[in-house]
């Protein structure tokens, strides 16, 4: 989420995934050398396909698709003119902002689902007043510090892998600490499987 | 030339296995990892072994079911092996659920987080929610008003495939459950009533969030649907929300229990009063003649949520309320014009294993209040369907529950609207047949033995919100007083879960040989019936005359 645009979020995200893809599917297609065209083509095939491997559902497809069209679009270097003059927290915010809203795809259970919470993340659906209870459970001291918390982690703190190229041992203090904090939590709460295991 | 930055897939392969760090420093994270990974699982099997008197091993040879007769009997190989890989999903799941349940380290860290979230986080867990004024409420309450539309088509959709493989699939629609069961009565002349209660959530929606206002009880977003359907289909409905929402202004007195998912004793004595006087008008009931006796005793006791928040005692003592019950002498019979189904809405203040006190509820109010006594089926949890699932039975066994009754009120919390299992329960009167089935002599207590042949599912303690169940057991092979009968079998009720601690019984598996003290299950009625009860799957031994059976010893 530090990314500045979508290509350097493909840099940065599930990178085994995108290697992959890009070694065995985008480049024996021919990558991005045999013109404009086809370089937007294979774009497209290698996200569609990396949606595809999510999950056979319209919603993965869409989201991989969405996330295609993104990259063609920074391809066809139609925003160079905003990704050269904008100030690089408005390209990261931005990016994050594209970002979430292919996530709305990829976790919604249907395409109906996702286009409701789009709706409603735009302010464009009818709210009902029960729905203000979860806004008003989700909005507490609690939950917005841990927001604010997770904010700063993913935008503030250093890289685990800067983090961890020199480790001395008030470091190793700190990863033991946060390893064991990790790990009281995960024991109090109830069993959560590993997302990435449907898949 | 210009020179480019290198990628991060360049740094990478230039970087890999580059960390600078010191050799003593790496031994000891090598070693405080592998520790990590090696002592939980030591000092789990010491603690299960030495503590708990329960290895690892033996739960897990304990929690797979041995392969009986019954498994190969009739069945196709194919059959054979659906069934049996069936058994072993639902066997690993309940596996990995005890081992969850019987980490040492749940168990260490469990109440000192919980306690630190409460205190300094004003969190609750996963099941208890905390709210304005200290009020706990049950998060699947708080599911039920903010969740999908329960009569949503792809929320329907969802609920019907959500079971496990081992589970049957559900019927999410209540409306359909309803006609029909409006329908089976129609045939016998016999009219419905609904009482839907509110969950705490519905009537006190500002104190579930500060800073808002609210101007109705808050419902899930298809409830006016809901209502509108039973009302074109002309099911008459008692609303209890309109009541309850307005009790704390009219009374000064909440009417919902601060720590508990359920309303206050006075207030259900109100609702009830109230509906018996809906019922006078608009129901051609014949004038009640019974006399009741009415005391007053005072209960103290602490709510079903507080318990989910697995505190310790200090804190615990702080959500402990008293309330005052009116006892009403006097009990339901048979005869009568009105059948009452009920959940734990009607047994809390009426039933002891509550832990409110007794014969001070709703039911007890409303013959209070209509001043003639009330056939009563109720049963805590799943108000969707398991009053009506006892009725059919008792129907089916050829006990007319349902003749000389002109009404029947089904009560239900609003919740099962969301989450329940409407299932649709045909309502077959049989004429009343013999059984083979082994009963215990009324007013006596026999030690018999006998095999599992099936034993119900007990719930997962931690995940249910009510403290006791009951499990069902088919016992097979039995020896009564010392005496062989080889080919007699009998259907024994027994208690599973008791203050939500699983019993021993429950722990027992299909083809283990155990020895109970029997009771004819009439003799203990009272005290159980209330209680929540995992049925068979076999329907017709469920039919069979059950017993109540007390573990005395297992023979292997």
């Amino acid at each position: 989420y530090q990314s500045l645009s979508i290509t350097e979020f493909w840099r940065r995200w599930h990178i085994s995934l995108s290697t992959w893809l890009k070694e065995y599917l985008y480049i024996p297609l021919g990558g991005n050398r045999s013109g404009r065209i086809r370089t937007l083509i294979n774009i497209g095939i290698f996200m569609f396909l990396g949606g595809l491997w999510h999950g056979a559902s319209w919603n993965f497809i869409i989201w991989g698709m969405l996330h295609g069209l993104y990259l063609a679009v920074e391809r066809l270097n139609i925003t160079r003119r905003f990704y050269t003059h904008v100030p690089k927290v408005i390209r990261c915010l931005f990016t994050f902002f594209l970002v979430l809203i292919a996530w709305v795809f990829f976790r919604a259970e249907s395409l109906p689902e996702a286009l409701a919470y789009l709706s409603s993340m735009f302010g464009l659906a009818d709210v009902p007043e029960s729905s203000l209870l979860l806004q008003g459970m989700l909005y507490t001291n609690y939950s917005l510090l841990a927001m604010l918390s997770a904010a700063g982690v993913v935008w503030f703190a250093p890289q685990t892998w800067d983090f961890t190229k020199k480790l001395a041992f008030g470091r190793i203090a700190w990863v033991g600490t946060i390893y064991i904090f990790a790990v009281v939590l995960l024991t109090v709460q109830s069993y959560n499987p590993f997302i990435y295991f449907n898949f | 030339m210009a020179t480019q930055s290198p990628s991060r897939e360049e740094i990478a392969k230039k970087e890999i296995g580059i960390t600078r760090i010191t050799r003593a420093h790496s031994k000891m994270l090598i070693l405080g990892f592998v520790l990590g990974l090696f002592t939980v699982p030591l000092v789990q099997s010491f603690y299960d072994t030495h503590l708990q008197q329960n290895s690892a091993g033996k739960r897990f040879t304990k929690t797979f079911t041995v392969l009986t007769q019954e498994d190969y009997l009739n069945k196709s190989p194919l059959s054979q092996i659906f069934n049996r890989n069936t058994q072993f999903l639902k066997e690993l799941s309940e596996f990995e659920t005890k081992l969850e349940e019987s980490s040492f380290l749940r168990k260490l860290l469990l109440q000192t987080v919980q306690e630190f979230m409460l205190l300094f986080l004003g969190q609750g867990n996963e099941k208890a929610y905390l709210g304005q004024d200290n009020w706990l409420f049950y998060v699947q309450d708080l599911q039920y008003q903010y969740s999908q539309g329960f009569l949503d088509s792809a929320q329907l959709k969802r609920r019907s495939t959500s079971n496990e493989v081992w589970e049957a699939p559900i019927q999410p629609d209540p409306h359909i459950a309803i006609i029909h069961f409006q329908q089976e009565l129609a045939k016998r002349n016999i009219e419905l009533l609904l009482l839907p209660i509110p969950v705490k959530g519905v009537i006190y929606p500002d104190r579930i969030v500060a800073h808002k206002t609210f101007s109705s009880p808050v419902h899930n977003r298809s409830w006016n649907e809901f209502m509108s359907r039973l009302e074109q289909a002309q099911v008459d409905v008692f609303s209890a929300d309109n009541v309850l929402y307005t009790y704390e202004k009219e009374h000064l007195t909440p009417a919902y229990l601060r720590s508990d998912t359920h309303w206050t004793a006075d207030a259900t004595r109100y609702v009830a009063h109230k509906l018996a006087t809906y019922l006078f008008e608009k129901y051609d009931l014949a004038p009640g003649t019974a006399f009741f006796n009415k005391t007053v005793v005072e209960v103290t006791n602490r709510g079903d949520i507080a318990d989910m928040l697995h505190l310790g005692p200090t804190l615990l003592s702080h959500f402990t309320e008293t309330v005052s019950i009116e006892k009403i002498e006097g009990h339901s019979q048979n005869q009568s014009q009105i059948l009452f189904l009920g959940d734990s809405f009607s047994n809390i203040y009426s039933s002891a294993a509550m832990g409110w006190g007794e014969y001070g509820g709703f039911t007890e109010h409303l013959a209070y209040a209509l001043k003639q006594e009330l056939d009563v089926i109720v049963q805590n949890d799943s108000g969707a369907h398991a009053t009506r699932l006892a009725l059919s039975k008792d129907l089916l066994r050829g006990s007319d529950r349902l003749a000389g009754k002109k009404l029947v009120i089904w009560q239900f919390a609003v919740r099962e609207l969301a989450f329940g299992d409407w299932k649709i329960i045909p309502l077959e009167l049989r004429a009343p047949e013999p059984s083979a089935f082994y009963v215990a002599t009324s007013g006596e207590t026999i030690k018999v033995s006998g095999e599992i042949r099936e034993i119900s599912d007990s719930p997962n303690p931690q995940e249910v919100p009510y403290k006791d169940n009951i499990v069902t057991i088919h016992l097979a092979d039995l020896e009564i007083k010392g005496e062989k009968h080889k080919n007699q079998d009998a259907l024994v009720y027994s208690l599973g879960m008791r203050n939500k601690v699983l019993t021993d019984i429950a722990k027992k598996k299909r083809g283990e040989r155990i020895t109970l003290n029997l009771q004819d299950w009439f003799d203990r009625e009272h005290e159980y019936s209330g209680i929540r009860r995992s049925p068979l799957n076999n329907d017709m031994v469920e039919l069979e005359p059950p017993n109540w059976g007390e573990l005395v010893d297992d023979e292997k």
